[in-house]
């Protein structure tokens, strides 16, 4: 039996691994998003994954009027004036506060904006899913044939990364950001407005975390329930790449995304979760700044 | 804290006695089968609520993972019981050590590591999920969804003379009044409140002043995760079916961090006024179906932007604004 399920797996390898990818880089998408807001704000994003919810279900409610293209636009905007509205309203409290109280303070309130925007989502609009399928159906690549739709997703997922890389990397403002990140006072000496920048990090957050809601739509379906689900693997992914490491993240995502699609594929998606988490833990505990992550 | 003034610990007994005594008489004021369901709910709650408010307002351990506490001695105890025909009581007691060891282990793993409390919430709200998809995925020995019926706890002499509802009832409320003095006890009469208190404020002047603040730790999150056993394998025996949703994160946690936070976490009878009140908010939501999620939501973010002191400081400002 376990042989039967190998050759399965072997014959599958290619289309599974594909799976795996274009969602790990979908989770990439929201995992980026909660290192940057933590490595920023010290806030515990536990909202992150509604980001996702809030562009796709404006988008596949705005499809029929809009079509496709400037349906995802509006959905990924709403998801980016979200991004401020948090900021700038809901963690007003926290940021009066200073060390471990604003972290607490700020994972409650996340905590509690989760819980709000789930069950509005889930009542509200219960059986809105996106799911967009492009007229082209499968592509040829190296003999095999893939759903050109999850290719193309995982292609701007990856091209998203890539220019928030080189963003981060390059520009004066993407120096400011990760300064922030380093060393809060040591940014303000320099003359680097952290409310601003930390403003930025909220409207990048949200726009990512919006594409990859789209994304999902894409490659699979996104309902108003799955936002749990993306931020608890993405909150894995920050965990397992290290809180504060944008490439380690991506890496960490490919990884679990690859790990996931592979055992769900041979034991089912509960024990498939199960494994994940532990190998969470597992890093947690043996390498708590991540696999990439600089030691402090 | 201990307090010195003798006069001031009398009235805090009595009060507890007082309370105590009240608890006991409610179900002659509320008669009646679903008075007496939520009543049982209450007292249960008030278990939970507590532990979480000992673990996080006295020793900053924020633990996400109060229902899968409760759950593993539920599990534990309704299988012993249901496949291997053991007797009840002591697997409620084998279930509730089981869930004192491992509150103590992830205690002991973040301590090591010296995780920070965001640390402690991500390892706890992962072992949550663990336990949620876990039960849940391994169909063949919990049922999975549907979860099992244990066989019912038997009651003896109790049972037929007062049935068992009430009976229920009468363990429950027993066991919530346990908790309140224990948690009085630990808190404002032995050394461990102010040694917690220490360690709540300054972990590394602790260190320097001789206290274990590791041993404290591990120590306190093993016997809230004995309350918490205790408190988890009786509903699951109150419910008549241990199944994933009654130990879910939303049905068990969510409630115990509302209640904690009302009443005032780390306060003796905070998570008493925090159940009382939220049952009875509970009750009159139920119809509101899944946006009553959203109640919560928007209750934790009011309460811990605005009332993070909770209903037991607000009280004691209000007394001395008339004394």
């Amino acid at each position: 039996m376990v042989e039967a399920a190998l050759d399965l797996l072997l014959s599958q390898l290619p289309v599974v691994l594909v799976d795996g990818i274009t969602f790990g880089l979908q989770l990439a998408l929201v995992a980026v998003g909660i290192t940057m807001i933590f490595g920023q704000a010290q806030i515990l994003n536990l909202s992150h994954g509604e980001f996702a919810v809030i562009a796709a279900i404006t988008s596949a409610l705005l499809i029929p009027l809009l079509g496709v293209p400037l349906a995802v636009l509006a959905g990924i905007a709403l998801a980016v004036a979200f991004g401020a509205f948090v900021y700038k309203v809901v963690l007003l409290p926290a940021f009066r506060l200073q060390g471990e109280n604003r972290i607490l303070l700020g994972l409650f309130l996340m905590l509690g904006l989760y819980l709000l925007l789930h069950g509005y989502f889930t009542n509200q609009f219960p059986t809105t899913y996106l799911s967009i399928r492009p007229e082209v159906q499968t592509v040829e690549l190296l003999g095999m044939s893939f759903r050109f739709s999850a290719v193309l997703a995982a292609g701007i997922s990856a091209v998203l990364l890539a220019l928030l890389a080189v963003f981060l990397k390059t520009t004066m403002t993407g120096k400011a950001i990760r300064a922030v990140s380093q060393n809060e006072t040591g940014s303000m000496l320099v003359g680097i407005t952290v409310d601003r920048i930390r403003l930025l990090t909220f409207l990048i957050g949200g726009a990512l975390a919006g594409s990859a809601g789209i994304m999902r739509g894409l490659a699979a379906t996104m309902g108003p329930e799955s936002g749990i689900e993306l931020t608890v693997l993405a909150l894995l992914i920050s965990v397992v790449g290290g809180v504060r490491s944008v490439p380690g993240t991506v890496v960490a995502g490919l990884m679990l995304g690859i790990v996931y699609m592979v055992a769900s594929f041979l034991v089912g998606t509960y024990l498939s979760v199960v494994i994940m988490l532990a190998v969470t833990i597992a890093v947690l505990v043996l390498r708590p700044q991540g696999l990439l992550g600089e030691s402090e | 804290m201990a307090a010195p003034d003798e006069h001031r610990i009398d009235v805090r007994l009595l009060v507890l006695a007082a309370i105590s005594a009240i608890l006991l008489a409610l179900p002659l004021v509320f008669t009646g089968r679903y008075y007496l369901r939520v009543l049982t709910q209450m007292s249960f709650f008030i278990v939970f609520a507590s532990a979480f408010g000992l673990l996080f307002g006295r020793t900053n351990q924020l633990f996400l993972c109060i229902a899968a506490l409760a759950g593993i001695s539920a599990y534990t105890s309704g299988l012993l019981t249901s496949r291997l025909g053991m007797e009840h009581w002591s697997t409620i007691l084998l279930g509730s050590i089981f869930s004192a060891g491992v509150a103590a282990g992830l205690s002991y793993v973040a301590n090591v590591r010296r995780m920070g409390v965001v640390f402690v919430a991500i390892l706890t709200l992962a072992f949550q999920l663990i336990f949620e998809n876990l039960v849940t995925g391994l169909v063949w020995l919990t049922g999975g969804d549907t979860g099992f019926r244990p066989p019912p706890l038997p009651l003896g002499p109790l049972g037929s003379l007062l049935g068992e509802q009430m009976s229920f009832y009468l363990i429950a409320a027993v066991l919530a009044i346990g908790t309140l003095f224990v948690n009085y006890w630990l808190m404002e009469r032995s050394k461990w409140g102010l040694i917690m208190e220490a360690v709540r404020n300054e972990e590394v002047a602790s260190e320097v002043i001789g206290i274990n603040v590791r041993r404290v730790k591990v120590t306190v999150s093993a016997l809230s995760g004995f309350m918490i056993g205790l408190a988890g394998a009786l509903y699951g025996y109150f419910n008549g079916l241990i199944s994933p949703i009654y130990f879910s994160f939303a049905s068990i946690d969510i409630l115990s961090q509302v209640m904690a936070v009302f009443g005032g976490r780390g306060t003796v009878i905070g998570p008493l006024i925090g159940s009382a009140v939220f049952t009875y908010v509970n009750e009159n939501i139920r119809y509101l179906g899944p946006i009553s999620l959203s109640v919560y939501g928007a209750l934790i973010v009011v309460l811990f932007a605005a009332f993070r002191e909770g209903m037991v400081a607000t009280l004691r400002r209000w007394t001395r604004l008339v004394f």
